[in-house]
């Protein structure tokens, strides 16, 4: 039960206090210390790892309150009791061992950091209370993310400790222009969530928007960084993500020195990047750490992947269905001849075997890497070469739906590989019904909608719509690093000189 | 006024200008014009264009008065409302005209070349649904649309070079052998593939730049079509001379069709699935101009709903229209009287009278 704060007799410091303090508080911590054990103890309604010890401490009665599963016990011990010792013995004002503690006289506050796993020091007939940092952590090491491996250049990722991660990117980006914001999210879960970005690169209306998105979020819970995508992201409807995923601080560095925001979240070891364009996902540091005609090789490569990702089965379902002559006589004699034995039209070929694949790959991943083997060669050895003696599938669809799967995973981002893997079943029915006027209409539309696509303001498929020139030489090509005078500021109104 | 935001850069104009001109023209008009003008139907062409550099200049002569308002507005201030409501309405039925015309001809085309069972209505439907979905987004997305598949021309005018082997100059020699009467007749037959230009009375208030930049832009994107143009009727014409070229309705494909590369038989197949890209790019761009039309016409600030009608209009339109040779030749020279009026005499006239009355807009865009 609450109990009116004036009921206690409140000396004329605490009155101003409360008077002119503006924003509503909430109930003031009591003077008697056995108000203060029964509500807390009932505030947190008995939970039974709220402990509490007890000591007298300058002729007073004083309890300490912990959650003995957030507190490390024995830095409660050093950093508290064994330092009190010494006092009790050799006591005075001018040491008087609670004067540097951070306290407070406000019970909000308290239930809130002890909830973060401080300690709290009630002492009886004083209305503040103290605070020992106690906080036990048990977090992993930082490691290489299993899907950003690279070959060369850093192997080191975020893990899910908030703190941790920020201070991955503090080492990284020595400079006071680095500027972290803190928003607690999540009406129950309360989980912190940070906005890195550098002041004076980041562009201030992004950032703004960004804010007021993560603000508006109206949830019980925030249990991961992809979790408040959904909420903040231009576009829900689109196929495509609007954010770039990472777990690679070196990764979060150079977008952030391009512009970018990053945002973190408790609990998370993936940062979001905001904005992002279409060909930031088909970027990898590797790029960088890589000779420049190796770099730019790659790059060409994983775009050109996309195109066979989306396109190859419907060319050839529509090359089959509708267009024979355009392969060469004599590799049209091959396919015919392989194809001749199947039952059925090619677009339900070319399901039966893309489902099989995604089949193969949904169950892969879960399991342990010894059975994860016998899958693959389920998968790979029985389901391929004994499907074509079937007579189910022809070879060359095999040959196609393979080149296909391996096309999807040239992308460095995973999430864009299953963007890319939902869209070639569209492409894949349009030509089936209308052979290459199908794909060209199908194209049509993935590029209007590519174009019309922004993230947080930035047009998404920049800069190849709208098309800017120079910054081609950093988004399709890898150019000598030094050729870029001007960074790729998200705006393009915003240039400066590196 | 157009937010700045709204604008187009004039790299972008001169991608809308070009992509709205080059269109179903690329297949038959070489076939067209020879019909009239024979082995010199490539000077025709070329004349044709000069007819068009002069409409585009006379089109931004009456713009630069308004710098701020689409010829819709313009009309209005210039003639008076009553008379201006009529034009409106004559431009608007004009773009969409156009725009019903092309998918007719795009329709035919795809039925005779690549699906010939489908229905026409349903490619068409295609069509429509395409240009709807790009065109209820702003001018700007649109620009962006068209930048992009610009880059298929350049595949275009790749497979184009393939061919230049086996063209044989004698076929257009003795150059102008037909007369001059003849030339000039062909000349204004090919003046309508260039049709698209007259975009400019519309968008020309959305580009950003001043006015004499502006005119360059478009020149220079106009004159880009004419140099495509004339480039196509030249190789065709000395690729299967003048007589055989009458009895080839689409000679372009049929290049490409007899043209035999290592790895693709059929070339035609996939220069006409790039074709359907430029002629989409026209249908849109003459939606567009009749959607922001009816949005003046009925004096309302969303366009959207106006697209969709317009879209249902063009697909009602097209499924009632029987599709037959000579359908399309009336529907084809309505039009073409149409386009004569609307892009040449009709702003002379606009220009003139707002000289006479002495309105002038002072252009206050910061230099």
């Amino acid at each position: 039960m609450r109990i009116d704060n004036f009921t206690f007799p409140l000396t004329s410091s605490d009155n101003n206090n409360i008077t002119q303090t503006s924003e509503p508080i909430g109930t003031t911590v009591f003077r008697s210390i056995a108000d203060n054990i029964n509500y807390l103890e009932d505030f947190f309604q008995q939970s039974q790892d709220l402990k509490n010890r007890r000591f007298v401490f300058n002729n007073k009665q004083c309890i300490t309150f912990y959650f003995e599963t957030l507190v490390d016990q024995d830095k409660l011990q050093q950093n508290f009791f064994l330092s009190l010792s010494d006092f009790t013995s050799k006591f005075n004002e001018a040491n008087y061992p609670f004067r540097n503690l951070p306290n407070t006289t406000n019970f909000d506050e308290v239930t809130q950091k002890l909830l973060e796993g401080f300690s709290a020091i009630y002492i009886d007939d004083d209305q503040h209370v103290f605070f020992v940092e106690t906080a036990a952590s048990f977090v992993r090491s930082t490691n290489e993310p299993s899907n950003e491996k690279v070959v060369r250049g850093a192997h080191q990722g975020f893990v899910e400790n908030l703190t941790i991660n920020l201070n991955l990117l503090r080492h990284r980006i020595v400079d006071r222009s680095l500027y972290i914001q803190y928003i607690t999210l999540g009406n129950k879960t309360n989980t912190k969530v940070a906005l890195a970005y550098m002041k004076g690169l980041a562009d201030e209306t992004i950032v703004e928007t960004a804010l007021t998105r993560l603000h508006n979020i109206s949830t019980d819970m925030v249990f991961s960084t992809e979790f408040l995508e959904e909420y903040i992201e231009d576009s829900t409807a689109s196929p495509f993500p609007q954010m770039l995923n990472t777990e690679r601080p070196d990764r979060v560095e150079a977008n952030l020195m391009e512009g970018k925001i990053a945002i973190f979240a408790d609990g998370s070891p993936t940062v979001l990047l905001i904005p992002s364009t279409f060909f930031a996902f088909y970027q990898s540091p590797d790029d960088y750490n890589s000779r420049v005609y190796v770099g730019s090789f790659i790059r060409m490569i994983r775009l050109f992947s996309f195109g066979v990702a989306v396109t190859l089965p419907a060319i050839y379902i529509a090359v089959i269905g509708f267009h024979f002559g355009v392969m060469p006589p004599q590799l049209a004699i091959t396919v015919k001849g392989s194809i001749d034995n199947i039952p059925y039209p090619p677009l339900v070929e070319a399901f039966i075997m893309e489902l099989t694949i995604e089949l193969i790959r949904e169950a892969g991943i879960r399991l342990p890497t010894a059975i994860g083997t016998t899958i693959s060669i389920v998968g790979g050895l029985v389901i391929g070469d004994a499907i074509v003696k079937a007579g189910l599938v022809s070879n060359t669809m095999i040959v196609i739906v393979a080149m296909t799967a391996i096309a999807c995973y040239v992308v460095p981002s995973s999430e864009m590989s299953s963007t890319v893997r939902l869209l070639r079943f569209p492409m894949m029915i349009a030509a089936a019904i209308f052979g290459f006027v199908g794909i060209a209409f199908g194209l049509m539309v993935l590029l209007i909608h590519l174009c019309k696509l922004e993230s947080f303001g930035t047009p998404y498929f920049s800069p190849i719509a709208p098309f800017r020139w120079h910054h081609l030489k950093d988004s399709i090509l890898r150019m000598p690093i030094w050729w870029s005078k001007n960074r790729n500021i998200n705006r393009y109104t915003k240039k400066m000189k590196k | 006024m157009i937010k700045a935001e709204n604008k187009i850069s004039q790299f972008q104009l001169f991608f809308l200008i070009m992509q709205t001109q080059i269109g179903i023209g690329i297949i038959y008009l070489p076939y067209e014009v020879n019909k009239i003008s024979g082995s010199d139907a490539w000077i025709s062409v070329f004349i044709a264009g000069m007819f068009v550099q002069i409409g585009i200049l006379i089109i931004w002569l009456l713009c630069r008065r308004y710098p701020e308002q689409t010829i819709f507005e313009v009309m209005s201030m210039i003639v008076g409302k009553p008379i201006g409501f009529l034009l409106k309405v004559g431009y608007t039925s004009y773009f969409l005209l156009s725009a019903i015309l092309i998918t007719l001809q795009f329709g035919e085309k795809v039925n005779t070349w690549i699906l010939p069972r489908t229905p026409i209505w349903v490619i068409s439907f295609l069509l429509i649904a395409i240009c709807i979905f790009c065109i209820k987004e702003s001018l700007k997305v649109i620009a962006r649309f068209f930048v992009v598949v610009s880059l298929l021309l350049v595949v275009l005018l790749a497979f184009t070079f393939l061919i230049l082997r086996d063209i044989h100059i004698l076929f257009v020699q003795p150059i102008g052998v037909n007369g001059v009467y003849k030339i000039l007749k062909g000349a204004s037959q090919g003046s309508f593939s260039f049709q698209g230009f007259e975009s400019l009375l519309v968008i020309l208030p959305y580009c950003l730049g001043k006015g004499v930049g502006k005119l360059k832009v478009a020149l220079s994107a106009s004159g880009f079509t004419i140099i495509f143009y004339t480039y196509l009727t030249f190789i065709t014409i000395t690729y299967f001379g003048t007589e055989a070229l009458r009895f080839i309705p689409e000679p372009v494909l049929y290049i490409m069709k007899f043209k035999y590369l290592e790895i693709i038989d059929r070339v035609d197949l996939i220069f006409f699935s790039i074709w359907i890209v430029s002629v989409a790019t026209s249908v849109m761009m003459f939606l567009y101009l009749a959607s922001i039309g009816m949005t003046h016409l009925f004096g309302k600030t969303k366009r959207t709903p106006f697209v969709y009608c317009l879209g249902a209009l063009t697909f009602i339109a097209v499924s009632l229209i029987p599709v037959n040779g000579q359908v399309i030749h009336t529907l084809g020279f309505t039009s073409n009287l149409y386009s004569i009026i609307f892009t040449f005499i009709l702003p002379i006239i606009l220009l003139i009278v707002s000289v006479v009355r002495r309105q002038k807009v002072q252009e206050d865009i910061p230099s």
